[in-house]
């Protein structure tokens, strides 16, 4: 993977050059450069001018620490559960289960046609194909 | 953290809310969607829009050329990226013929695939037709990546089509997206390896969300534990310069905010971003559940431009005015209710809400 030259967090970036400066300058907010242009929404860009000196924080402890802290220790939502709230109302899942949980006593990927419905009449692509679903039609 | 680094982020964030506020009256079209084909040759447990092989295909060719003329007239299209996708976007018929004529009425576009299915010759025609950006999913390692999306040999089909695309040294930015869950997340120190041996661009990392067919699986959703560990395993990356990036999705609080992507929270469905479904429909991010008050014309009958300027209100206010315990949050100012694909429409909650998790 390529390598960024500049710093990507914003911790990183703000130890370059100061948490204060960032803050004065602020979140610069414009059309995405074509390069970052992938998905998402426009990347935050920082105008790396030293307006002020690196200020440490004078009272680290804080009431902002209070406030923006780490999350308490009893959950408000309980034991660990997922993070998405309840389950969807139905229950039978069905036998398509196994497909995507743990792997299947049967590690052969052929058992899990019936998931799939039946193989297509014709078979262009090789075997693969014949197991999960029509050969792919390049449609260009 | 230092708590300066917090004041500084929370300067960055209430500008952002300032621009949140000055977007929904004045909008500003940056992603403009084309969901090709509800076709593919993949069949993810986790897809969003729950396509599988043989669904059928969107407008015809010369109904999206018309979009694009539209949107050439009436937008600035140097700042607009047509992203492609679908299904497989390659399934499309005319698929050549209409992203060649975007390219040559100057659009840039990308789009997002399984890369099954690019060959040497279909990369080289992803070149000819001006392709600039690309996303090729891969969700694990091989037996995971295969078994969770549908197709045996998938994954090496997959590896080889982003081998092609790098081979023609001819794209801006080529992508691996990968979507994690419960069980694939212990793959992922693994998984970095492999890619990072590749010349790719970015590797974009993102949890399975409660939509589509992913809701016929919770035992696959995301623990809190699990998305601790996503986040810091992403931070970790970056700080060493590695591209790695959290999706758009969801307000990080200021531990992760700005850490594990290049950008702070916004969601810009509606106003960064509208789609063109299958049947035509025009809307926002494809991810929002497609419910008759989000959609807001249709392409066969409505302008896609006049729709945009005229309609999309629906987008145009926070969706934290819809949620009673949003509206009594701390962090309401800068999360704004979160992103609109996760929302519950009907219970008026939010789905994914870091909350007590991360913040």
């Amino acid at each position: 993977m390529k390598r960024s030259k500049k710093p990507l967090t914003f911790t990183a970036i703000a130890a370059g050059i100061g948490a204060l400066s960032l803050a004065v300058e602020g979140c610069v907010y414009g059309p995405p450069p074509p390069e970052t242009n992938v998905y998402g929404p426009p990347p935050d860009y920082t105008r790396e001018v030293e307006t002020l000196p690196f200020k440490p924080s004078e009272n680290p402890d804080g009431p902002e620490v209070v406030v923006y802290g780490p999350a308490p220790d009893i959950p408000v939502d309980g034991p660990e559960t997922d993070v998405y709230g309840p389950p969807p109302d139905y229950t039978n899942d069905g036998p398509e289960v196994g497909v995507y949980g743990p792997p299947p006593d049967e590690t052969v990927m052929g058992t899990e046609a019936n998931v799939y419905g039946p193989p297509p009449e014709s078979n262009v692509d090789g075997p693969e194909e014949d197991v999960y679903g029509p050969p792919a039609d390049l449609g260009w | 953290m230092p708590v300066d680094i917090y004041e500084a982020k929370k300067v960055y964030l209430d500008n952002k809310a300032e621009e949140r506020a000055r977007l929904f009256k004045e909008p500003d079209l940056i992603y403009l969607f084309f969901e090709l084909t509800r076709s593919c040759n993949e069949k993810c447990f986790h897809c969003g829009s729950s396509c599988a092989p043989g669904l059928g295909h969107g407008p015809d060719k010369e109904a999206f050329k018309s979009v694009l003329r539209d949107v050439k007239e009436h937008f600035d299209i140097r700042k607009l990226q047509l992203c492609i996708t679908g299904g497989e976007p390659l399934l499309y018929p005319g698929f050549a013929d209409l992203l060649g004529y975007a390219n040559d009425m100057g659009f840039r576009w990308g789009m997002t695939t399984n890369a099954t299915l690019i060959t040497k010759d279909v990369a080289k025609m992803l070149e000819d037709t001006g392709m600039g950006t690309v996303s090729v999913s891969i969700d694990g390692l091989r037996d995971t990546h295969d078994r969770q999306r549908g197709l045996k040999g998938g994954y090496d089909k997959a590896m080889q089509g982003i081998e092609n695309l790098i081979a023609r040294k001819a794209f801006r930015h080529i992508q691996v997206t990968t979507v994690v869950n419960h069980k694939n997340i212990g793959e992922l120190d693994e998984l970095y390896k492999i890619l990072d041996a590749i010349d790719l661009d970015s590797w974009r990392v993102i949890g399975i969300e409660p939509m589509g067919r992913a809701l016929d699986y919770p035992d696959m959703l995301l623990t809190p534990d699990d998305q601790r560990y996503l986040f810091n395993f992403i931070r970790e990356k970056r700080e060493q310069g590695i591209p790695v990036n959290y999706g758009c999705s969801h307000f990080l609080g200021l531990e992760y905010e700005r850490e594990v992507r290049d950008w702070f929270f916004y969601c810009g469905a509606g106003t960064h971003t509208a789609a063109i479904r299958i049947n035509g429909d025009i809307t926002a991010c494809l991810d929002i559940e497609d419910r008759p008050e989000f959609v807001q014309g249709n392409i066969a009958k409505d302008k896609f431009s006049d729709v945009w300027f005229n309609r999309f209100q629906v987008y145009r206010k926070p969706l934290s005015s819809l949620c009673e315990d949003c509206k009594k949050c701390e962090w309401e100012k800068w999360c704004a209710g979160g992103s609109r694909h996760s929302f519950d429409y009907d219970g008026c909650r939010q789905r994914v809400c870091f909350k007590d998790i991360l913040f």
